[in-house]
């Protein structure tokens, strides 16, 4: 096929030579004219790339790169690693013991078998879960706005809340991306009427009351949805004939804000394959590829008991908790959520408004129940960050011009140095021993203000807001990254976030690797040398987790309450008495925990900044090694 | 209605697709020649990103480190010319804060900085040529300094970054005149000087080339104020008299000798002159111009340099400190390199970037553009510039690096535009290329081999000379070969067919080196570009410090380590997270430390080994290594005597080739103690208790001996004895044992015979769990160790309960004065106090008769005094108190006021288990007798620690035992055993 002349004659940079020889084809003969002709199409190629795709290519990249590299740095701590082992009991048929994620147990399970049982493949599927979460805006492009998906993307590509979740063996990323999967696809349905949106919905459906505590969350949401504002769509989508209703009525033309459902036919057939798809999956995947009939009832009820459980009243966390959190970490996706949330009202956008509507009543579900575990927070991130990402693309609309870029240059130029003066300033007066008057650290950014009022009363006060705005999202932005980093440093977890509590101490992975070798060792004694050795490992229960999981290819390690006498190894709290006989004992540290920081502006600061805390507390063991080989 | 009128409404109807939504080729062409460039930038960050952290921080880096992550963790940064500029230091904060503080995140930002270099060629390619830019991008990829360079952290890749914009900016300002490309300079400038002070240089080469461009043109506009014709008089103008005040300090080459106030003054008149004369010529060639520029570049420097204006002495300090402070170095020639130094680095890294720049200049002289010039004239004038310095150091190489890599570019871009490929391909040019690459491996083979009749035997002498004729024989092949090519393809292009095959001969080696120099000796000195670096060592000595930490349950807030000036640097930034080390300057490390680093030099490592004495364990390492810088020496003479001789020549080429250093790498080095009771352990370093005792006199010393008495069943009542622990005499003679196992304490009169047994398992009174110590005082009063329920016991001589201290409640260990954690022992002094050791808590506690708290001795550690485990303790006639201080392998001795009198090792003792608890006696002549429960022996030692006997193996006969334990002498020296495994107690005569 000739290719079009467009892309032929791509006419050469004002000011720039001429490729050699792209004059004529005819003149320079048909090989070369064959070889340009080539380039010319890459080159077509390339034209039809926006820097849109650029953008979204570089956040995937990122998204995923973030998730993934060092992904097994920290240990597991003892709530994931009680999910991993789980996994591991039923690939090595040491019974098949679901926990609160029946869904990510099994898949774990899957991936054991494929890639082998170790850390990093624990975390994997948060990983794959948390990266397509991340990229899921590319598909809200019409909604969002192309910018605005885009940011939308940026903004949970760097999320420290969802890249913790997702490198996490816990089943909130997996939980909020079936959730997310289920809204994204009763959209596109309301928007195609393809039926097989309405099997995959079920399916998503099944598998996601099987993925964890958290789905029920999501369920009260999407009812409590359809309920409050969508009763009249449902009777209408059940009652009215094809073609009558409004089938987009998502878009909002015309139809009422925060309508779900249009009028879609929803035939007894279809009701039915829908149905056999939702039984199908959770027969299926309950029951673990029919690998255990029993677990089909507890595939359902393990997640629903540990939400019941998790609405117990307020529980051990603080009220201020997942504020705090979301004030703490996730200040872009809170900050601009709010204004993507006021503009979805005031524009009369259903999408947006049913994300808000997510993000207020999970919001409340987290404060008001139970709730405990900080990985939850994830279910607000999302619906904020898409409505983040709808604020961000209306702010892009007023950048066309070179004006508003020149004004926008003009702000940065003394907002930004102010910043970091404030930066320092604030540094400054909350060390221990400050070297300026707290009152002088006020200076950076009452000038910021004054510099803003100024702008406004210059220009104008549109120009001012726009400004601020940018400027605003450029430093949450750098901050999402900061917190982000601190959050997921790639190695030991600092026990001074709110997220972590009490950390499994790097030194737990060596001390299993050390015991690990001492029982090969006895191992090849017995062997070699026909040795009467005890290969016991005892471990006490309060450090079963993660240590069984670091142990678990030796079918000599138990888990007791209290060391018996004279095992072969016994690991214990270091305070504990030393098993009876001859035994080497040896220091390791199994976890670190950190005080919160004091409710002072110096103490809140220097978390925020710095993530300082009171100093860390460690919680040691002792590996005692009954003295058996004569080593030189 | 000003304002009304400034107001802008955006149209949306009328307003454009914004460009990030347009098609990448309208906002930016893609084509095969960007995209060769993306590739090259996409290279040249994986080369520079790859593996950042695995380095050791250079001594320059951790200073730069360091300083970065105090300003960002608030502590602010005050500027100091020692360090150059603020540019890079600001700039790593920022990266700290995005990304956390680590030597990978430390080397970000110059990684960074290396990777869009490569890129901006781009920009110039309408002068270097499309494939000269594209070459300039590979050759600034690849390039060993450059690459080097863009991994470490310091000023100087910042520096050709803001040089090569500056560049950039003067020929697109030739080529446009817009004014963009004005105010691109003077960014460039204004950060140049905000990084280091070799700005002064670049500018000195970039203005008098502009000069020396523009003529009598600057002179019309400076004196007659005509408007320039030139814009090389513009770019002159601007930049000449926004850079004017930076020469403030000039006079101090003068005042040098000056009181500070006079210089002062000076400074601040020779500020206001030349910000007065430049101001005046510049408003004078163009008012709105020149202001704008002197806005961004005054207000860029103040920034940084008042760091944010958080450090407002930094103006001043930045504008006369800096060249201040470097012309006094001037005289200091730190580095004391030779003036050829950039002469020996620049071939033996830069050899294909420099042979090809060389070859251009020739062809350039007689094809002169204004840009090769310049760029002629760069390379000329860095050599003589950065040569002239007396501070020659590696890192400035490539200072010199980036315009011979671009010259070379122009160079080849040329070569490559102007080769006529069609004959190349089809005509034989591609032969004659391979026939001359194989030509020239053969003779380097065959100058290689050296003489082929000079052999050691006459078959060698034959195999050599068959090889030898052999490859005359290919040769004389290729030779004609190359002949009849080169007549084929013809002179002209012949030639270019040998340039091109010589440099593509040298590419790889060029990349060879880069690959070593960056990677696989990027901390090992047989370069020379990697200048005194820190060892590898270092590394090795922060990981056992981290598992010191772990190890002793310390953590890394809580370890002292303490570190002396000559280790300061890099360990203030690896013990940045050790919120308890302590530096100690050159004075003497704090008591007890468990860690203490300090430089070897000087003596310095021994007399802090003779100040902590033999309770430390001590390593050797190199700090900074460097090196052999033979070449400081060389003289013409002696580089032809040099090369004349073979073994000369050989080394040479080993080091071309091989790196291999002509001589042994040179290095600083220091020393590391580590307290014994941290170092010593069954997964540490084995060298730690090699000089806890000599295990050749305690063979020398061995007896055997047998029991006179072996009280077993019949002794212990109706129950046998369960791990019996502690004894002690009576003053009737009478034997008491702690039973341990069996809760109870049991009397046994002088022939071993049972008299009476009290006690059942639990916490009330008179109830035991698991005693293990025992005393009698001279009323025959009995004090029990309950050692689990953490108390002791009082008891009258017939065994009813007296009264107790200590666990409250029963049970609970605790730290506070007169309670305890597992006390094991007691023993009772002539005036009848009482000493406990409270083994867990180590320490002793001192009580009076009725169980008042007197005092304590003891702390955990190693030193003299303190603990680590204590458990058998006893008292002489003296007073004199004796403690088995288990774990620390010694008996301490203390005087009767408590203080520490000395300690001596005790070859055993050995397991941590709970069976391991040795207790000890002492008889009337002050011998002291201890037990070693798990070699089954007991050893005796007179008051000062010499070892007089020991005895004892496994078995059950009267010379043998089972987990010996408590120990007791009685008053005709005759010694009585617990023999805890076997269950039994043993009488000895006396051992001395």
């Amino acid at each position: 096929m000739a290719p079009s002349k467009r892309r032929i004659d791509t006419p050469s940079k004002p000011g720039t030579p001429r490729r050699n020889g792209n004059a004529s084809a005819a003149v320079v003969g048909p090989r070369r004219a064959q070889r340009e002709l080539r380039a010319d199409r890459l080159a077509g190629r390339y034209s039809l790339v926006q820097l849109e795709i650029v953008g979204w290519i570089v956040v995937a990249v990122v998204a995923l790169g973030i998730r993934l590299i060092n992904v097994d740095g920290a240990p597991l701590q003892p709530t994931e690693s009680v999910l991993a082992i789980d996994s591991w009991r039923i690939l090595s048929h040491e019974g098949i013991q679901l926990g609160p994620s029946p869904l990510l147990i099994y898949l774990n399970t899957l991936l054991f078998l494929l890639l082998g049982a170790t850390d990093a493949v624990a975390r994997l599927l948060p990983v794959l879960v948390g990266t397509a979460v991340a990229l899921s805006p590319v598909v809200l492009r019409h909604r969002l706005g192309k910018v605005g998906a885009l940011a939308a993307a940026a903004l949970q590509a760097t999320s420290p809340t969802l890249i913790f979740a997702s490198r996490t063996v816990d089943p909130t990323i997996l939980t909020v991306g079936l959730g997310l999967g289920l809204v994204l696809v009763a959209e596109r349905y309301l928007r195609t009427s393809r039926p097989w949106l309405l099997y995959a919905g079920a399916v998503l459906i099944a598998l996601l009351l099987m993925s964890g505590p958290l789905a029920y969350d999501l369920a009260i949401i999407l009812i409590g949805f359809v309920v409050v504002s969508g009763s009249e769509g449902v009777r209408d989508s059940l009652t009215t004939p094809p073609g009558d209703g409004d089938p987009t009525a998502l878009d909002g033309g015309g139809s009422k804000p925060g309508r779900l459902f249009g009028s879609h036919e929803l035939s007894g057939t279809k009701l039915g394959y829908v149905a056999m798809a939702f039984a199908g999956t959770i027969l299926l995947v309950g029951t673990g590829l029919a690998t255990n009939l029993e677990g089909l009832g507890v595939s359902l009820a393990a997640p629903l008991s540990a939400w019941a459980a998790s609405l117990a009243g307020f529980g051990p966390h603080p009220a201020w908790l997942f504020p705090g959190l979301l004030l703490g970490y996730e200040p872009f996706a809170l900050l601009f959520g709010l204004g993507g949330a006021v503009l979805a009202f005031r524009q009369r956008r259903s999408f947006e408004v049913f994300l808000a509507w997510w993000a207020c009543i999970g919001f409340l579900l987290l404060v008001l129940g139970d709730g405990a575990d900080p990985t939850w927070n994830a279910l607000i991130v999302v619906p904020l960050g898409l409505l983040a990402g709808s604020a961000v693309d209306a702010l892009s609309a007023w950048f066309v011009g070179t004006e508003q870029l020149r004004r926008l240059a003009i702000f940065s130029a003394v907002a930004c140095p102010l910043i970091a003066t404030m930066l320092i300033a604030f540094g400054y007066v909350t060390l221990p021993n400050p070297v300026i008057p707290p009152e002088v650290a006020l200076a950076p950014p009452l000038a910021l203000l004054a510099f803003a009022a100024s702008f406004a009363f210059g220009y104008d006060w549109r120009s001012a807001f726009h400004a601020s705005a940018v400027l605003a999202a450029v430093c949450l932005l750098a901050f999402n990254v900061h917190a982000a980093m601190f959050l997921n440093p790639g190695g030991e977890l600092n026990p001074a976030e709110f997220f972590t509590g009490s950390v499994t101490s790097l030194d737990a992975r060596r001390m299993a690797t050390d015991v690990g070798t001492i029982v090969d060792e006895l191992g090849i004694a017995q062997q070699l040398e026909g040795r009467a050795v005890n290969q016991t490992v005892e471990v006490t229960s309060q450090f079963a987790d993660p240590l069984a999981w670091y142990l678990k290819g030796d079918p000599n390690v138990e888990v007791v309450s209290q060391v018996t006498d004279a095992p072969g190894i016994a690991i214990e709290a270091s305070t504990a008495k030393a098993p009876r006989g001859a035994y080497a004992g040896e220091l390791f540290q199994y976890s670190d925990s950190a005080a919160r920081p004091a409710l002072s502006f110096t103490g809140l600061w220097r978390w925020w900044i710095y993530h300082e805390a009171g100093a860390p507390t460690g919680t040691y063991v002792k590996v005692y090694v009954k003295t058996q080989l004569a080593r030189p | 209605m000003a304002v009304a009128e400034r107001r802008y409404e955006p149209q949306y109807e009328s307003r454009e697709k914004p460009f990030w939504l347009r098609p990448v080729s309208t906002a930016i062409p893609i084509d095969r020649e960007l995209l060769a460039f993306l590739v090259l930038v996409l290279l040249a960050g994986l080369l520079r990103f790859w593996d950042l952290g695995s380095r050791m921080l250079h001594h320059d880096e951790s200073l730069h480190a360091v300083y970065s992550y105090y300003l960002y963790i608030g502590k602010g940064y005050v500027h100091d010319p020692l360090m150059h500029g603020p540019f890079l230091f600001e700039l790593n904060a920022l990266v700290y804060f995005l990304l956390g503080v680590t030597d990978a995140t430390a080397r970000v930002a110059p990684a960074l900085f290396g990777t869009i270099l490569v890129g901006l060629p781009y920009l110039l390619r309408d002068k270097l040529g499309r494939t000269g830019a594209v070459v300039a991008a590979a050759l600034i990829a690849v390039s060993p300094t450059i690459l080097y360079y863009s991994r470490f952290i310091r000023h100087d890749i910042y520096q050709i970054f803001f040089m090569m914009l500056l560049v950039i900016a003067t020929f697109r300002y030739f080529a446009e005149r817009k004014t963009w490309c004005l105010y691109l300079a003077v960014v460039a400038t204004s950060l140049a000087f905000s990084d280091k002070e070799d700005t002064y240089f670049l500018m000195a080469i970039l203005l008098t080339f502009l000069l020396g461009v523009s003529r009598q043109d600057v002179l019309d506009v400076i004196l007659k104020g005509k408007e320039a014709l030139s814009p090389a008089t513009d770019l002159l103008i601007l930049l000449s008299t926004l850079i004017l005040p930076m020469f403030a300090a000039a006079p101090y080459f003068f005042l040098q000798h000056s009181s500070e106030t006079t210089i002062d003054v000076v400074f601040a008149i020779s500020f206001a002159i030349l910000f007065g004369t430049g101001m005046f010529v510049g408003l004078r060639w163009n008012r709105g111009v020149w202001t704008r520029s002197a806005v961004v570049f005054w207000g860029i420097f103040i920034l940084l340099y008042t760091t944010f204006f958080s450090n407002p002495n930094g103006f001043s300090s930045g504008v006369f400190g800096s060249l201040r402070y470097w012309i006094d170095q001037e005289g200091v020639a730190r580095g004391g390199q030779p003036w050829f130094y950039y002469l020996v680095l620049l071939p033996l890294y830069e050899f294909l970037s420099v042979g090809i720049a060389l070859g251009g200049v020739v062809y350039w002289l007689r094809h002169r553009s204004l840009f090769t010039t310049f760029l002629m004239y760069w390379c000329l004038s860095s050599v003589v510039l950065w040569g002239w310095a007396s501070e020659k150091m590696p890192w400035m190489v490539i200072e010199l690096a980036l315009p011979f890599c671009l010259l070379a570019a122009v160079t080849l871009g040329k070569l490559i535009e102007v080769t006529p490929w069609r004959t190349v391909l089809h005509q034989g040019g591609l032969l004659l290329a391979l026939t001359l690459a194989l030509t020239a491996l053969v003779a380097a083979t065959l100058v290689g081999q050296g003489s082929p009749f000079n052999a050691a035997s006459p078959i060698v002498a034959q195999q050599q000379a068959f090889g030898w004729v052999a490859l005359v024989a290919l040769l004389v092949g290729f030779v004609y070969a190359v002949w009849h090519y080169w007549d084929k393809v013809g002179g002209k292009t012949g030639w270019k067919v040998v340039g091109l095959t010589v440099i593509a001969l040298f590419v790889p080696f060029s990349v060879r080196a880069a690959w070593q120099v960056s990677y696989y000796h990027g901390d090992i000195p047989v370069e020379m570009l990697v200048y005194t670096q820190t060892a590898p060592d270092v590394g090795l000595v922060m990981q056992q410090i981290n598992d010191i930490a772990y190890r002793s349950g310390e953590g890394v807030d809580k370890l002292q380590v303490a570190y002396d000036a000559g280790v300061s640097w890099p360990f203030e930034w690896y013990l940045r997270d050790y919120t308890s080390r302590a530096y100690i300057g050159t004075g003497n490390p704090p008591p007890n430390a468990p860690v203490v680093l300090v430089g070897y030099d000087n003596g310095r490592a021994d007399q802090v080994k003779q100040l902590l004495g033999p309770n430390y364990v001590s390593q050797r390492y190199r700090l900074r290594w460097w090196f052999p810088e033979d070449y400081r020496t060389l003289s013409p003479s002696s580089i032809v005597q040099g090369l004349l001789s073979p073994t000369n020549r050989a080394k040479l080429w080993r080091f071309l080739l091989y790196r291999d250093p002509p001589d042994p790498l040179g290095s600083t080095d220091f020393v590391m103690f580590v307290r014994r009771d941290l170092a010593y352990g069954p997964w540490t370093a084995p060298q730690a208790k090699a000089t806890t005792a000599d295990q050749g006199l305690y063979a020398q010393k061995l007896r055997t001996v047998a029991a006179t008495r072996v009280v077993s069943a019949t002794g212990s009542g109706t129950v046998p004895f369960a791990e019996p622990k502690g004894i002690a005499l009576g003053p009737n003679g009478d034997l008491y044992v702690a039973d341990s196992q069996n809760n109870r304490i049991v009397e046994v009169n002088a022939s071993g015979q049972f008299e009476r047994a009290w006690g059942t398992k639990g916490t009330g009174n008179g109830q035991f769990n698991e005693p293990w110590g025992i005393a009698v005082n001279a009323h025959g009063d009995v004090y029990v160790a309950d050692t689990w329920n953490h108390r002791v016991q009082m008891f009258d001589a017939s065994g009813t309960f007296l009264r107790s201290w200590g666990s409250t409640p029963v049970g609970q260990p605790s730290t506070a004065p007169g309670q305890f954690y597992g006390p094991r022992a007691i023993t009772i002094d002539a005036s009848g106090n009482v000493y406990v050791t409270d083994t867990g808590n180590k320490r002793i506690e001192e009580f009076d008769s009725t169980g008042k708290y007197l005092t304590s001795i003891g702390a955990p550690g190693a030193g003299l005094g303190a603990f680590d485990e204590p458990v058998g303790i006893g008292v002489d006639r003296s007073g004199n108190i004796y403690v088995a201080d288990t774990w620390n392998q010694r008996i301490e001795k203390f005087g009767p006021d408590l203080k520490p009198l000395l300690s001596w090792p005790v070859e055993g003792w050995d397991s941590q288990s709970v069976e391991g608890k040795p207790y000890l006696a002492v008889d009337g002549a002050g011998n002291v007798y201890v037990t070693d429960p798990e070699n089954n022996k007991v050893i005796v030692f007179n008051s000062n620690g010499q070892l007089l006997a020991d005895w004892g193996t496994l078995g059950t006969d009267t010379t043998s035992f089972h987990l010996p334990t408590g120990i007791a002498v009685d008053a005709t020296g005759d010694v009585w055993i617990s023999d805890s495994g076997n269950g039994r107690l043993m009488q000895f005569p006396p051992v001395h």
